[in-house]
Order: structure tokens, then sequence, then C-alpha cells
């Protein structure tokens, strides 16, 4: 291979490391469990599990099983019940309008303003920020959404009685599923650090007493089970 | 209840955003662009929704912009003549390129892949032929491909013809055939086709070669692409060795919003094959001549350094807008070029000492657990294993 590409690769990865390790950390995964989630994603981009047969539908390993295990996962650890709701409310609102886009946007190479792929992160991204400001459920939303959007399609074509295949995350590490999950949480990480950045730090209003001390004196709680609610 | 009229009110706001623009462009179904020159002369007529700023390269190698628009008519001006042709600057730096990455040093790259060849719009066909524009997961075009790969495959290419539809022909389209060309990519493909057709008058792809009506081809390079350089390289390549055998047959390169899956690798193409308005015939007769006349650019001995140069080159603006960037992000968020180092320290291998040091230094430790209110954890823990 090419040294100078070796070179560029090289500094590539070791920049996505520095970035990767803080959007890793808002998924709930260690730096390791981080690492070893890439690689499994890699692999099971190769793995395409059939689950139906006519019209053909199947299921890949590392663009749709392991994207949507983590975003269940990262949606089971939310803290609260609100934390919960608030999730749910904008997974169905953005999916929602992401269908809606789907359809009455027109895109192909006559039209169009925007590349499909981003808009759905963009829209994920900036939903979920306003929803419960956080980069967690942009993932979420952006995984999840492009999800149901293939379940649409599976019903889409099953009605109208044609032959189409529906691949979901065929595209394996490439896949839609995969691509808006992380633009939309580096779109809500870069939106919401740099709102704080503005703003002199993170809003203190309306939040639990226990945060608030948290964040003054953050070496205090050192157990984060204390703070763990029923 | 002010959070949820808020996510409502913002949600509509972005649908309208994403939306409206695609409900101006239903006036396109009937309609197309035409571009002309600041004399009124006509350069191209397209189904392509034009905006100020769009490039279209034609024929004749005049690489125009467009600088006002008039209803459907997009005015351009020449902004450079013999696009094709490097400037010395260009050269130079491609050849720093080829020394650094070693090509210079090195005799041609071989090519060995089969070409891929897969339908994004799987629905699109030809009325003259078809007898309608649009043929449900069946379009015509697939019959174009299949010339495209007989003629690649009497010229002892191998081809990976993929008919896998797409439909509908909505905007998750390109999402759908993506999974297409990973499967495709799997094979090592020299090249990557995605084989389409335009939507414009007749006369605007009719051409007659050897006393026979033929369409012409137009080649559409994605802006909105981190491979930008190398696919747009490549697309001047294969219009250069035709020009030489067939002048004017490629009607020109079209610069379009999207990255088209162009992203996946630096030699994927997307290629038009006339319009819905010629007939099929003709259009399966310009994939042969294009199958005969490309065969240079496409599969043999090409000169796949230039597209290594033009991926290179690519690659060099990522890396650098993404340290610029992340640079940027950093220094907004740890407020000091000392602690922006400590970042860095933390993403090439932090001890667990380190951290607890770093964390209890860092000035604004809050920022990182602002996401997450009902769980509040000490910094130190952040980071993980």
């Amino acid at each position: 291979m090419m040294s100078g590409i070796v070179l560029l690769i090289g500094v590539s990865i070791l920049i996505f490391l520095g970035m990767a390790h803080r959007v890793l950390d808002r998924l709930y995964l260690s730096d390791r469990g981080g690492i070893i989630f890439i690689v499994a994603l890699i692999a099971g981009s190769f793995i395409d599990i059939p689950i139906w047969r006519n019209p053909y539908i199947s299921l890949n390993i590392g663009g749709a099983i392991l994207p949507v295990a983590l975003a269940i996962y990262v949606l089971s650890r939310a803290g609260s019940g609100r934390e919960w709701l608030r999730s749910l409310i904008g997974i169905v609102l953005t999916t929602g309008v992401l269908y809606g886009v789907n359809k009455l946007y027109r895109f192909d190479t006559a039209r169009g303003f925007i590349e499909p792929q981003y808009l759905w992160a963009i829209i994920a991204g900036v939903v979920a920020y306003i929803a419960g400001r956080s980069r967690r459920l942009a993932f979420i939303i952006a995984t999840l959404g492009v999800l149901a959007m293939d379940i649409a399609h599976v019903i889409e074509v099953g009605v109208s009685g044609l032959n189409v295949p529906t691949k979901i995350g065929g595209g394996g590490i490439f896949d839609t599923i995969i691509i808006a999950g992380i633009l939309a949480v580096l779109l809500a990480e870069i939106i919401g650090e740099s709102r704080e950045a503005l703003q002199g730090g993170p809003e203190r209003e309306d939040r639990p007493e226990e945060l608030r001390e948290a964040l003054d004196h953050p070496e205090i709680d050192a157990d984060p089970k204390k703070e763990e609610r029923p | 209840m002010k959070r949820f009229l808020e996510i409502i009110l913002w949600t509509g706001f972005l649908f309208t955003i994403a939306v409206n623009p695609g409900l101006a462009e239903d006036e396109l179904d009937n309609g197309y662009y035409k571009l002309t020159d600041g004399s009124g002369r006509l350069i191209t007529q397209t189904a392509h929704k034009m905006v100020v700023g769009d490039e279209y390269l034609n024929h004749d190698n005049n690489l125009y912009q467009v600088v006002r628009l008039q209803g459907h008519t997009a005015v351009a001006k020449l902004i450079r003549k013999n696009a094709m042709e490097a400037s010395v600057l260009d050269e130079c730096r491609a050849f720093l390129v080829s020394v650094f990455n070693g090509e210079f040093w090195r005799a041609e790259v071989r090519q060995k892949g089969p070409i891929g060849i897969y339908h994004t719009h799987s629905d699109e066909s030809y009325i003259p032929g078809d007898g309608t524009a649009s043929k449900p997961a069946n379009g015509g075009i697939f019959q174009v491909g299949d010339s495209l790969t007989r003629s690649f495959e009497n010229q002892g290419i191998p081809v990976i013809h993929d008919k896998t539809p797409h439909d509908p022909h909505d905007a998750t389209a390109y999402d759908r055939s993506r999974r297409t060309a990973a499967k495709l990519l799997r094979n090592q493909p020299t090249t990557l086709l995605d084989v389409h057709r335009d939507a414009v008058p007749e006369q605007v792809y009719a051409d007659t070669i050897g006393n026979k009506g033929v369409t012409k081809v137009q080649l559409v390079v994605g802006r909105q692409n981190p491979n930008f350089e190398a696919n747009n390289t490549f697309a001047k390549q294969i219009k250069q060795i035709v020009d030489k055998k067939y002048p004017g047959f490629i009607k020109g390169i079209f610069y379009g919003h999207g990255k088209y899956n162009q992203d996946l690798g630096p030699r994927s193409i997307l290629l038009e094959f006339g319009a819905h308005t010629n007939s099929k015939a003709s259009a399966e007769r310009g994939a042969q001549i294009f199958a005969a006349a490309a065969r240079q650019a496409l599969y043999g001995p090409a000169r796949n350094a230039a597209v290594s140069r033009g991926s290179s080159r690519s690659l060099f603006w990522i890396v650098l807008a993404a340290v610029g960037g992340v640079g940027l992000f950093l220094l907004i968020n740890r407020g000091s070029l000392k602690s922006l180092g400590r970042e860095f320290t933390g993403a090439m291998g932090e001890t667990e000492e380190d951290k607890t040091t770093s964390g209890s230094d860092t000035p604004r430790p809050e920022s990182d657990r602002e996401d997450h209110p009902e769980d509040p954890k000490p910094p130190e823990g952040t980071t993980g294993g």
C-alpha cells in the first residue's frame, strides 16, 4: 500500500480515536468496548441473516443488528421514567418526520439540495438535541429512525405487490443506519458543546439539586450508585 | 409541556425546510432547465434542478458556472476553457503527491477486478420501446445495463450486473442501492457504474454514429462527497478517452447535489444513457459505443495514478478539515491550548492516574455530564477503560 495513504490513514485514525472516545462515552461504551464494537461492526458487515423469503428481507449484523442493539441498550440505560418518555416521544416524532420527508423530498441526480444520508442525520441530530439536550437520543433517533424507514419500505412493497428486497443494514459499516447515527451524535455534540461554551457552562435552572451539587463539586460524589433513581 | 411544544415547532420547521424544495420541484415533472450563456446561446437542457453556483462541463470541455436564474433558464458564465487541461499548479501538486505516495517510482497498476453495474432507479424506462417512462422494479434501464454488460464481456472484461430493484423511486432509493453497491464491493470491482437515464427532450441526447441513431452519455459526479476529487478525476479521464474516438458523444459532466454512493470508491461513477424520450434501442446502442470507447479508462492498464492522486487529494483535504474542525471544537470546549494538549494525551492512551489528575484539572469537566442530568457521576469515570 502507498506509504502516503498509510500515513494519512494513521493520522485520521488518531483523530478519530480522539473524537471517538468522547462519542463512545456518550453511548455507555468504554474505549476498549468501543474498539471491540467497531471491529464487530466491520466483521458483521459481511453477514446477512435472511428473515423472510418473498419478498426477500434480510438483516445485516454489522449494519443493522449491532447498531440497533446499541441504541436499545442506550435507551434501556436511560436513568428515569421521564427520560424514557422524552426519548420515546423524540423517536416517534422524528421517525414520523423522517418518513414524511422521505416521501415528499424529491431526490435524484436531477433534484434535491442535500444528500439524504446527511439530511436524516441533521433532522435526527437537531430534533434529538431539542427534545432531550441529548447526544444519546440523537444516536437512538437516527438509528431507529432509518430502521423505521426500512420497515415502512417492507410494508410499502408488500402492499404494492412488488418483489423488491429489503436488505436492512446491508451496507454494513457503510450503511445509512450507521452513518446517520454517527453524524447525528457528532452534530448534537457540536451543537451542545458549542452552545454551552458560548453561554459559559451548562444550563443550571430546572436541574435536580444533586446535579447542581455534582457540577459545583465534581469530586464529592465518587459513587455513582448513590445517585441512581429507583 | 413547554419543551414538548418546542419540539413540535422545531420539528415542523425542519420538516418545512426539508420538504419545500421538494414540492417546488414538482413543477419540474413536466419541464426542464435550460442552461444558456450570457448572450442567450443554449449550452444544454437538463432535468436537473439548477441553482446558482452549479457547474457543468460541456462536450467541448468548457466549464460553466450558473450565475443567475430566470425561471427555468439558468444563465451561466464560462469559468474555464479547456478545463480538462490541468493548470501548472495542479500538475506540480500532482507530481509531488505521486512522489510522496510512491506511484512515481512504480509501473502502472493493472486492474483485474470485474466491472460492477447496478441501477439505483430500477423503474427508469424509455417511452419509445417500453411504452412508459417508469416500469416499477423492472425498468427498460435493465436492458441498457445488459447491453453494456454484453459489450464489456465481448471485450473479455468480467462484469457483475446486479439487477436488484430499489423501488420506489424516492429519497431513500440511494440508501437501498448503497446496499447493492456494498455487496458489489465485496468482489473488489475495478469500477462501479450506476446506470440511469435522464428526463429531457429527445434532441438533447440524440446522436448518430455509423448511420445509426444512438444516445449520448452524461456523467454525473456528486459534489457533497468526500471522494469528489477522485471521482471527478475519474470522470474527466473517461471523457478524455472517449472524446478521442467519438468527440461530442459524452454530452458533458454534471456536478450534482448529493454523493450518489460515490463515497464508496474513487472509481464510482453515475452514467445517464439518453432520456425517457429517446428510444430504448438507441440507448442500448449508446451503451455499446460507450463500453467500447471507454474501455481504457474503465478497465485495462488505465492511468490509475491520476485517480489515486485525486483520492490522495480528497484524503488530504478530509484530514486537514478534520484536524481543523476537531481542533477548533476542542479549543472552544477546553478553553485553552494547554487543556487541548491534555485532550490529545488522553486520546493517545491515558492511564487511570492521568485521568484522575486531568479530570480534576480540566477547567470545565461538568460539560461532559450535562446531557444526562438524572445520572450524575464523577468526571474521572467518563472515559471508561
